[in-house]
């Protein structure tokens, strides 16, 4: 397996990757870097910055709303910065720094609920339409189309703004990203047992969600 | 399987592909300066594995108090002043004012 042919800007794929080799660009791997930084030479997070920020912000953006990926990818590495004593290189560095950004995002969303400050925008007349054109038999490449597919990712949001944060983090990387249960769980800091509990009624609350949406379907909420 | 467990199924087919269709957020040049900037501003200190002589404050009193205690429990042990060689002298020279002492200062 080459890097090349591989795109490690997936998730999934970037964890596949991560499990048996460890990812390296330029002349130092990562925990040489780590421990320089460890051992006083600060400057050397810029490397692991350069090397890491795109895959952090690609993290983020299946996450988060698209306005918050630069605020939230600058704590992720903070905390990256703050945790590196901690790093035991028992993990390949890319899968510990996406568990970190995991968690950030996790995080972010339990706030948000506690808060009360998630957006519950109502659909317009355009998402009624984009439902009514999905189940009429359209192909897949039509959905793909630009305005079309800003209307899949409004539902999308408006969809998942309904769950909770659990539901949300397990729905996005069981169902959407596919991964697996101890894959979740790892990324999650969670147990298998925990996420195998929860993806069944996520899954079911997402469906029924989405089933209130055919209500709808000819008028808007 | 019912006509509405399809339209679901449809939607869902839909909104994961939308999912996976996400646009690449390009990192600035000026995020990466700004944020260097940050880490560079941050105290070295949580990068060090404390010894106990840099640990906070109230951890190295704690260490102190805890280690003179040791001292002189230690001191008290060896040189036969402590409360235990008391109470064993009292309980040989009076054993029954020993024991009176004990029930009123127990």
């Amino acid at each position: 397996m080459t890097y090349s042919t591989v795109p490690v800007y997936g998730l999934q794929q970037s964890f596949s990757l991560c499990l048996g080799v460890q990812y390296t660009l330029g002349d130092q791997n990562d925990d040489e870097i780590i421990q320089s930084i460890l051992s006083g030479n600060t400057d050397e997070f810029e490397v692991i910055l350069k090397r890491y920020d795109q895959y952090v912000f690609n993290i983020i953006a299946k996450h988060l709303p698209r306005e918050m990926v630069e605020e939230a990818a600058h704590e992720v590495f903070i905390r990256v910065y703050k945790a590196l004593p901690s790093y035991r290189a028992e993990a390949p560095f890319k899968y510990w720094l996406s568990k970190i950004a995991e968690r950030y995002c996790y995080d972010y969303w339990r706030e948000k609920y506690k808060a009360k400050e998630v957006p519950m925008a109502s659909l317009t007349d355009d998402h009624s339409q984009w439902v009514e054109s999905v189940l009429s038999d359209q192909s897949q490449k039509h959905f793909e189309k630009e305005e079309l597919l800003r209307e899949s990712k409004e539902v999308l949001q408006w969809a998942l703004n309904k769950l909770t944060a659990e539901d949300r983090m397990v729905i996005t990387l069981l169902y959407l990203e596919e991964l697996s249960v101890k894959e979740t769980a790892d990324l999650l800091g969670w147990s298998v047992v925990n996420v195998k509990v929860r993806a069944h009624p996520s899954r079911k609350k997402l469906r029924k969600i989405i089933s209130s949406l055919l209500g709808q379907e000819g008028g808007h909420q | 399987m019912k006509p509405q467990d399809e339209k679901v199924d449809k939607i869902e087919k839909a909104l994961k592909s939308a999912y996976r269709k996400n646009d690449r957020i390009r990192v600035k040049p000026e995020w990466e300066s700004e944020l260097m900037y940050h880490i560079l501003s941050l105290p070295a200190n949580p990068l060090r594995t404390y010894t106990l002589w840099e640990a906070p404050a109230v951890w190295r009193t704690a260490t102190a108090v805890g280690i003179s205690a040791l001292i002189m429990l230690l001191f008290t042990f060896v040189n036969n002043i402590g409360p235990e060689y008391e109470a064993a002298r009292l309980m040989l020279e009076d054993p029954s004012g020993f024991t009176f002492a004990q029930l009123l200062f127990p």
